[in-house]
């Protein structure tokens, strides 16, 4: 064996355990994954179990209202929460670079919510959002906003709304995050020749800080969507999906299939179909970003 | 940049070193293999009562096999399931192997049981368990696991608060919705201050087995008959469901509480009565003993009592050592240990006549239930119990609508009906 020969077989080996690690722990999975999703894998069924159905469980998503609702709560989910903490973090980015007096202490205060464990954060907003002993109803009533304690997590649209409370609470601090950073990446010179021309603000942020923000954006976006359209844990904690399946997004509907009713090959179905709907999506945003000159 | 060859090469020697080090440290590890494992998963550990007990039984266990040692591993109840599924299909059961009502006949009819007729004939266990016990742990005619303990219910009462108030102790349904309205105290404000009853009552599926289904199954009725058909729009259902609705909008039932809140909410002194099991007894004891003097247990105001089951014992299939696995499970089931068990738990035993004088004279209250573990009726929908969770759901998402909004009563009950035959019709028959 040469020197270049010995050189290589330990490189291999040396990358062995990580590719071992990769395959064992992503593309297996995937792939079982995939595969349970063309079978009858139902637990209280042994005699139709690992039956090839074909796509026999997509046909069934198709005309499934169940699936066509978790879809549509899951995109007005993603659609909601990403925008508005985008428009959030960016707003609050913006302030915060004005490097006004506290400014620096409340970035750290407004970055809490992200650093909290989503299975924490989902159990104290829980509690606050009680109807009978709930913080938000006792101090809603207090000041007089309300007569009667809001039932948040028993109706079909308050639920929604606190579910979407507590998501862009969670991430807009990320995006307030990764657009500072942005920002404080932008040389001030640029800024003094807008001022040089004339420019106010407006035209500081249309010419110069928006263009600069670009890039961010796209990770901010990107990011933050993918969260959105995979949240599973707080919801779950918050609503378990309802009431009414109101707040019953993919992610949940995945789980309840699969551990809740034991249908593996159904709920295997519904995660392809997230899978295949979040590289789809994230490769539109890139190529959008691309197509309009971001880079 | 690529690492020299030489620089891999001089780093080998210690690697070599790590290794010899690593080896010589590793004696307690390899020490502890030598023993034969049995992996214990419960939502139990750390629960006093259940957690003692099972340390017991283990103990007893071990000082009769000294190669052997448990290895307890907690697992919150909402997740025992999931944690299960993944052992038992990565190939790797537990020795000692629990269930709840909720997951066993799943688990039974997914194959993943031992069938335990034949070894059940050998002890005196068919002869000695509650009947109903016997009748939930029999699949398709097959008897899968043995019942540790059943959950019969009872009507806890605050009796400083009935005082207050002039109630007497509800014996009808009627009066019970009365009694938790006169019951029920508003601020100036109109804040409610103390609830009439307190309830499980969320928008999930606790809101049927930890709420609604134990006034049906009282009521005589059940989400199906005893063909297993379902029966959502029967009288039985229809009138629990209003009942329900009437105390939500009277503030006597605070809305949007799960089955451990509303048992909190009693013993903090914020409901004046809750159905419920013996358990509570303990958490009142431990948490609020200043009520303990209050408390007055009555039987459910409704024409039938209810029990049903709760949690037992079985063999995995596929594990490494069933034959230690099945002898546990008759120490931990034999008559000393049973009485053990409702010593230290507080709860009925699966073993008939297992309440002894020691628990009694410690926990009077284990009378009464042990009498309603006896003659109460279940509440598991009989037919469905290996889709109970679809059950639930359906439920819950069926009747919120009309219980926390204001849909029509009989549009929910129609759909509901409809999603329980769907669930019924994909239902797997019997071997």
């Amino acid at each position: 064996m040469t020197l270049r020969q010995r050189r290589r077989f330990l490189e291999v080996l040396c990358l062995a355990p990580a590719v071992l690690f990769t395959l064992a722990l992503v593309a297996f999975p995937l792939g079982w994954m995939i595969g349970l999703s063309f079978q009858e894998y139902h637990l209280a069924r042994p005699f139709t179990r690992g039956a090839f159905v074909g796509l026999g469980h997509y046909v069934r998503l198709a005309t499934d209202d169940y699936f066509l609702n978790a879809l549509r709560v899951t995109v007005a989910y993603t659609v909601g929460v990403t925008a508005v903490a985008f428009g959030l973090g960016l707003v609050v980015a913006l302030t915060v670079n004005l490097r006004l007096p506290g400014l620096a202490w409340a970035k750290t205060l407004l970055s809490i919510p992200w650093a909290l464990p989503s299975a924490i954060a989902a159990i104290v907003w829980l509690l606050l959002f009680q109807s009978s002993f709930g913080v938000i109803n006792y101090l809603l009533q207090a000041v007089g906003l309300v007569n009667h304690p809001i039932e948040w997590l028993l109706r079909r649209d308050t639920s929604v709304l606190a579910i979407m409370v507590v998501g862009i609470w969670k991430v807009f601090p990320f995006n307030m995050l990764v657009l500072l950073a942005g920002l404080q990446a932008i040389p001030a010179e640029l800024y003094e020749a807008v001022a040089v021309d004339g420019g106010g603000r407006t035209s500081q942020f249309r010419f110069i800080t928006w263009p600069a923000l670009k890039y961010v954006t796209t990770v901010a976006l990107l990011l933050t969507g993918v969260r959105a359209f995979r949240e599973f844990e707080q919801i779950y904690i918050l609503t378990g999906g309802g009431p009414a399946r109101s707040t019953e997004t993919l992610g949940v509907q995945a789980y309840v299939y699969a551990f809740k009713f034991f249908d593996f090959g159904y709920g295997s179905a519904i995660g392809v179909v997230m899978l295949v709907i979040s590289l789809a999506s994230a490769y539109l945003l890139v190529w959008a970003m691309r197509a309009g000159e971001f880079y | 940049m690529k690492v020299p060859f030489r620089t891999i090469r001089s780093l080998l020697p210690v690697l070599g070193v790590v290794f010899v080090v690593t080896c010589l440290i590793a004696p307690p590890f390899a020490t502890a293999g030598q023993k034969i494992v049995l992996d214990f998963p419960s939502w139990q550990w750390g629960q006093p009562g259940y957690d003692d007990f099972f340390k017991e039984v283990m103990a007893a266990f071990v000082k009769a096999h000294p190669d052997v040692e448990f290895r307890p591993i907690p697992i919150p109840i909402e997740k025992y399931a999931d944690q299960l599924i993944v052992r038992f299909s990565s190939g790797n059961p537990p020795e000692i192997m629990q269930w709840s009502l909720f997951d066993y006949h799943t688990f039974a009819k997914a194959g993943w049981l031992v069938p335990l007729d034949e070894k059940l004939r050998a002890t005196d266990i068919l002869k000695t368990w509650n009947k109903s016990f016997l009748n939930f742990t029999n699949v398709d005619g097959v008897q899968y696991g043995v019942m540790l303990s059943g959950s019969s219910q009872m009507l806890f009462t605050n009796q400083a608060m009935f005082k207050k108030a002039g109630v007497s102790i509800p014996k009808t349904p009627e009066e019970l919705v009365e009694a938790a309205k006169k019951l029920t105290v508003r601020d100036a404000s109109g804040r409610v201050t103390q609830y009439g009853l307190s309830m499980t009552s969320v928008a999930a599926p606790e809101l049927w087995s930890y709420g609604l289904a134990r006034w049906v199954t009282g009521l005589g009725g059940g989400i199906t008959n005893e063909k297993g058909i379902p029966t959502a729009t029967s009288p039985e259902v229809r009138r629990s469901v209003q009942m329900m609705k009437d105390l939500l909008q009277a503030g006597a039932i605070p809305p949007g509480l799960g089955r451990i809140p509303s048992r909190q909410a009693f013993w903090e002194g914020k409901g004046a009565m809750l159905i419920e099991g013996p358990w509570v007894m303990e958490s009142i004891k431990s948490q609020n003993p200043s009520l303990l003097p209050s408390v007055q247990l009555a039987p459910v105001p409704f024409p039938h009592q209810i029990a049903d089951a709760s949690n037992g014992l079985a063999l995995a299939k596929g594990q490494k050592h069933p034959d230690l696995a099945w002898e546990f499970l008759v120490m931990a089931t034999s008559p000393q240990w049973m009485q053990r068990y409702g010593e230290l738990t507080g709860v009925i035993p699966g073993r008939n006549d297992s309440i002894s004088t020691k628990a009694l004279a410690e926990k009077p209250w284990l009378k009464a239930f042990g009498q309603v573990a006896v003659t109460g009726r279940p509440q598991t929908p009989a037919g469905m119990e290996a889709a109970q969770n679809q059950v639930y759901k359906a439920i819950a998402d069926r009747l919120s609508p009309y219980l926390f909004e204001n849909e029509n009563l009989d549009t929910a009950l129609a759909a509901l009906q409809k999603d329980l035959e769907g669930i019924a019709k994909a239902m797997p028959k019997g071997k």
